[in-house]
């Protein structure tokens, strides 16, 4: 794992845009950032982050077997006690899911170890599958990469593919936040895929979806929503008004509400409980169990439901050396320090993408400090051994 | 190799409509279906292209605010009555099919007024000639749910999107 400089392309900005990706920059500051690149061995990828991704895919599948009709358990991952019957039941009946991104720590010496798992909403996918690949083949076009280069990207085919195989009927609705730049891109990448899979995209804004007197949701038009594909968290929708309507089972949900129990911060003191001292984990306790003393002198403060790298706490000792501010408050996980790439200040992590349960690409994300936030910059990698 | 051999995009940006090089020539069809049928086209621009262009219909489609403007402009079965964001309604023209071709995209195709079983595009461009053998009435294909009628009332809406916007946040 090798940071190098390159060149942007002249065209760049343009051709980020045509292909829908119109955030690339905010606020001024650049978001695509492809005047570095990450260079991997292809040992390393498929050593160090593709087959660790697949045997923490398992873990997961495993742990949402464990923890969906554990009660302390559901308590301790601060999951409304309404949704255990619904959760329990979406599990049983093994409701499909789509996709997910881990969060990893790895700096070129592996294996790479679980920070956090994105399991319901996951961005970062348009500009992973679709830009990065556009990258690649650009840069071995003019010369300046190898045509033997590679990439660890086949999201795009296994999208369309997954979407295709969720038994969805024809009419896929797609959900976000009316006024997100960034969600409305992901979920219009996701209706683009759906489309080439043969089904019927429709999208409609989180804050428009409405129910009927049978408690079905509904679209403006008034069109029954069958399927519902949404970029917003569960836990969100569980403690809104429509929250209720959701556990009757009213359509289809991507991703199904079993996976409010990997969406959680809290995955990581659970996995570390049920899978003590497995190479692709870090230490980590819900904050408050004794056993947390266990942890060495490094230590992260991570609220179960934070989002965005916000309320992230690193503390050595008593001294706490970095913090984010942000809006989530509730219970915490305290998790061992992992080894994310670090050069002069700068520190990135992975993103490792997982569609219908297979490890399948990678994005690297680049903050100028310890705490991985929404200013990160997007690096796109290649493969090269 | 670890990447996929092409990627490609058929809604989104500029990408959508990048199939240039090609001599424009379009092909116009009252549903999936008929497209199929006429083997001018794979199955899969067939079903995408449709989904292109009823995005683009649900998106572009010109309002009314009432039935008879409406009428004059798609004929006497050609629009449909849809509920207004804030409350009341408008008219659109329905969808009756829709065009594909190479170079130019996909796009809406709606009932030509004066033309019984002719279309026209958003621009008035006509297109056509299509008979109704390839789909029973002439009424784009009801695959289920294709169209745009409504299928229930809604009694409350904005039941989500709270915490969103209190945190004002994305994901």
């Amino acid at each position: 794992m090798l940071r190098e400089s390159s060149a942007p392309r002249p065209d760049w900005r343009e051709k980020c845009e045509a292909a829908g990706f119109t955030f690339h920059t905010q606020d001024g500051i650049p978001y695509w950032d492809e005047s570095a690149r990450f260079r991997f061995t292809l040992d390393q990828i498929e050593g160090d982050i593709e087959g660790p991704t697949q045997e923490l895919v398992a873990l997961c599948y495993a742990a949402v077997d464990e923890l969906a009709n554990d009660e302390q358990a559901l308590s301790r991952l601060a999951i409304p006690s309404d949704f255990w019957p619904a959760i329990a039941e979406s599990w049983r009946l093994r409701d499909r899911d789509l996709y997910g991104r881990f969060d990893l720590a790895y700096d070129g010496r592996g294996p790479a170890k679980l920070l956090e798992f994105n399991a319901d909403t996951p961005t970062a996918l348009l500009e992973s599958a679709i830009v990065q690949w556009q990258w690649l083949k650009d840069l071995q076009a003019g010369g300046r990469l190898s045509s033997d280069a590679d990439q660890y990207n086949s999201i795009h085919e296994r999208l369309i593919a997954a979407l295709g195989q969720m038994g969805i009927r024809g009419r896929l609705h797609l959900a976000a936040m009316a006024d997100n730049e960034e969600d409305q891109a992901t979920i219009l990448y996701l209706a683009d895929c759906a489309a080439q899979a043969g089904l019927e995209p429709a999208m409609v804004a989180i804050e428009q979806i409405g129910v009927d007197a049978r408690g079905r949701f509904t679209d403006l038009q008034d069109r029954i929503i069958q399927t519902l594909f949404k970029l917003y968290p569960w836990e969100w929708m569980a403690r809104e008004a429509f929250g209720g309507h959701t556990l009757a089972r009213p359509c289809q949900f991507i991703e199904p509400v079993w996976k409010m129990l990997l969406s959680n911060k809290g995955l990581c003191a659970e996995l570390w409980r049920l899978n003590p001292n497995h190479p692709n984990l870090l230490p980590s306790f819900h904050e408050g169990d004794p056993a947390a003393s266990s942890l060495g002198n490094a230590v992260v403060r991570k609220p179960l439901h934070g989002r965005e790298g916000a309320n992230i706490e690193i503390r050595h000792g008593a001294r706490i050396t970095a913090a984010t501010g942000g809006p989530y408050a509730g219970p915490a996980i305290l998790q061992a320090a992992g080894a994310v790439f670090r050069e002069g200040d700068r520190t990135a992590i992975l993103g490792s993408w997982i569609v219908a349960g297979q490890a399948c690409g990678l994005c690297i994300r680049e903050e100028d400090g310890a705490i991985t936030t929404n200013r990160a910059r997007f690096i796109p990698h290649y493969i090269y051994s | 190799m670890k990447r996929s051999m092409t990627v490609s995009l058929v809604l989104l940006g500029s990408a959508a409509m990048g199939l240039s090089g090609c001599k424009p020539k379009a092909e116009s069809y009252p549903s999936v279906e008929a497209c199929e049928a006429a083997g001018q086209h794979t199955d899969q621009e067939c079903r995408e292209g449709f989904a292109a262009a009823q995005r683009e219909h649900e998106t572009t489609a010109r309002h009314f605010q009432s039935r008879d403007e409406c009428l004059a402009a798609y004929g006497p079965t050609g629009c449909e009555e849809r509920r207004a964001e804030g409350g009341g309604s408008f008219f659109m023209p329905m969808m009756m099919g829709y065009m594909l071709g190479r170079g130019l995209g996909y796009h809406p195709l709606y009932q030509d007024p004066n033309r019984q079983n002719g279309m026209i595009g958003a621009g008035g461009t006509r297109f056509g000639g299509y008979t109704s053998a390839g789909a029973g009435s002439g009424r784009l294909a009801d695959r289920g749910t294709s169209t745009s009628r409504p299928e229930t009332s809604t009694v409350s809406r904005g039941g989500f999107g709270e915490s969103g916007h209190s945190f004002s946040g994305g994901s």
